[in-house]
């Protein structure tokens, strides 16, 4: 086995870090973006029961059983048929945040169904509006329930935004690979990378449950 | 806390597993010869050099290469397809005992990985579509253009020695590179035109400009081996020099590649 030497990759440590910072930028804005996506998702599934109900099930559906390399390709390659030319960061945006949105609205939804019919009553009562209703009782409530599957979610986005890579992103692989094709070092690299990644997902991880215990401390 | 300290551990383990030697070394051509094969890393999407046939089966000039250098051993060949960025990482851990796949002897490559004699010297071509209007090597220089490029191929480390100022969008393999190319994605891309340019006609909606010459041939490609052993380099070194010699090698040439622009090195 030829002997394993981190040199080169060390001396680049600097270029891959840069890389670090894209990678949180691409997963935070698509986890955002799919979010916000998957509130209006599950408002129209629980407030609508005709079409407007199906498609949403029929958006996660779709999303959810496709992988997400290929509506990334698709977002980057067949929108340029159509005329519409995105960077390649932005595709990989676009493309996680399409992916994230189906998954989070199936968590947002398990997490309403578990909202007591009490909180509906109670907000009925107080005469708060539909509007009213969702923003100060049910989201909130389904907010603090849902947390940890949320923050799973995005430490998945985290580690699966690696495929950002293949469509020339120079995220954290990205510049992996760049830099094992100019060294020729992919094992120490990788190893290196790994390791990034690691320390990236234990320190959200911790985050994450500082930020549970706030929420649990609110209610 | 407890699931970080595990998760630590294992991964303190996984890494003792890669530092220790494993048996991730060269086999020589004693031990390919008993094992009955020679395992051969070729790059299917890179026709001429290897891509699959109207059977599914590979076929090219990498292919015919490998089979006669396996005759010559008197070996099955075990054909292992890998993409550009993973030639020497495959060699390097012994998935492989050849590689091809255009591989170019380069200093850089040199270090890290043995050559080879020359099968034949290849040179760069800039492709672009007509309407970018780039005519000559020195429009790229400039940096106002976009670049699409393979990752892992020599053209990349060309044009950060040659164009430091150029932006490159590296994919990973030629067929991506070109669809990008032809959707705008870049101004153009260089490249040995021998290889790409069987890419261009899947984009049949863009008129292609084709610019050779404004660089000296780039260097020789070769048949990458692991600088540990050495038996193996001399024999195929050895089989290559019967080839050239009988003409074989000219003919697995001519076969792949245009006759007419026949580029191999003397």
């Amino acid at each position: 086995m030829n002997r394993l030497d981190f040199h080169p990759v060390l001396v680049r440590l600097p270029y891959l870090l840069g890389g670090v910072w894209i990678t949180i930028l691409i997963a935070a804005l698509a986890f955002g973006l799919g979010l916000s996506l998957a509130v209006l998702l599950v408002v129209v599934r629980f407030e609508n029961r005709g079409v407007w109900r199906r498609m949403s099930r029929g958006y996660s559906t779709a999303l959810t059983n496709t992988p997400q390399l290929s509506q990334i390709f698709a977002v980057f390659y067949c929108l340029p048929l159509m005329g519409v030319m995105v960077s390649p960061f932005l595709s990989v945006v676009i493309g996680m945040t399409l992916n994230a949105a189906a998954y989070l609205a199936d968590i947002l939804g398990a997490g309403m169904s578990r909202v007591p019919s009490v909180y509906h009553e109670v907000a009925l009562t107080l005469g708060l509006n539909r509007r009213q209703t969702y923003l100060r009782v049910i989201l909130p409530h389904v907010g603090r329930t849902m947390f940890p599957a949320l923050a799973n979610h995005f430490q998945i986005m985290i580690l699966g935004s690696a495929m950002a890579s293949i469509f020339g992103v120079e995220d954290l692989t990205g510049r992996a690979y760049d830099i094992g094709s100019t060294t020729f070092r992919i094992l120490e690299v990788m190893l290196v990378t790994g390791a990034l990644y690691a320390v990236l997902s234990f320190a959200l991880a911790g985050i994450f449950m500082l930020c549970r215990r706030g929420l649990e401390r609110m209610v | 806390m407890k699931a970080i300290r595990t998760s630590l551990f294992l991964g303190f383990c996984a890494a003792c597993s890669v530092l220790l030697p494993d048996n991730a070394d060269a086999r020589g051509s004693a031990v390919i010869r008993e094992s009955g094969h020679i395992n051969i890393g070729v790059e299917p999407g890179l026709p001429p050099l290897g891509e699959y046939d109207a059977r599914n089966e590979l076929a090219g000039y990498d292919i015919d290469i490998g089979r006669a250098i396996a005759a010559g051993l008197g070996v099955e060949p075990r054909f292992v397809t890998l993409s550009s960025s993973g030639r020497i990482p495959y060699l390097l851990a012994g998935k492989v005992d050849i590689v091809l796949g255009g591989l170019t002897r380069t200093p850089e490559r040199a270090e890290v990985i043995a050559f080879s004699h020359p099968l034949y010297s290849e040179q760069f071509a800039i492709i672009s579509p007509f309407e970018r209007k780039i005519m000559s090597f020195g429009d790229l220089t400039s940096g106002a253009h976009q670049l699409v490029e393979v990752r892992g191929s020599t053209a990349v480390a060309y044009l950060r020695e040659h164009a430091p100022k150029a932006s490159m969008l590296l994919l990973d393999s030629y067929v991506d590179a070109i669809r990008a190319l032809a959707q705008g994605r870049g101004d153009a891309m260089v490249d040995v035109i021998e290889y790409v340019g069987h890419y261009l006609p899947t984009q049949p909606q863009v008129q292609w400009r084709v610019i050779r010459g404004f660089a000296p041939p780039v260097g020789d490609d070769c048949i990458g081996l692991s600088p540990q052993d050495v038996t193996l380099r001399s024999d195929v070194d050895r089989l290559l020099e019967k080839m050239e010699a009988n003409g074989r090698l000219e003919a697995i040439h001519r076969k792949w590649f245009d006759p007419g622009t026949d580029q191999r090195a003397p």
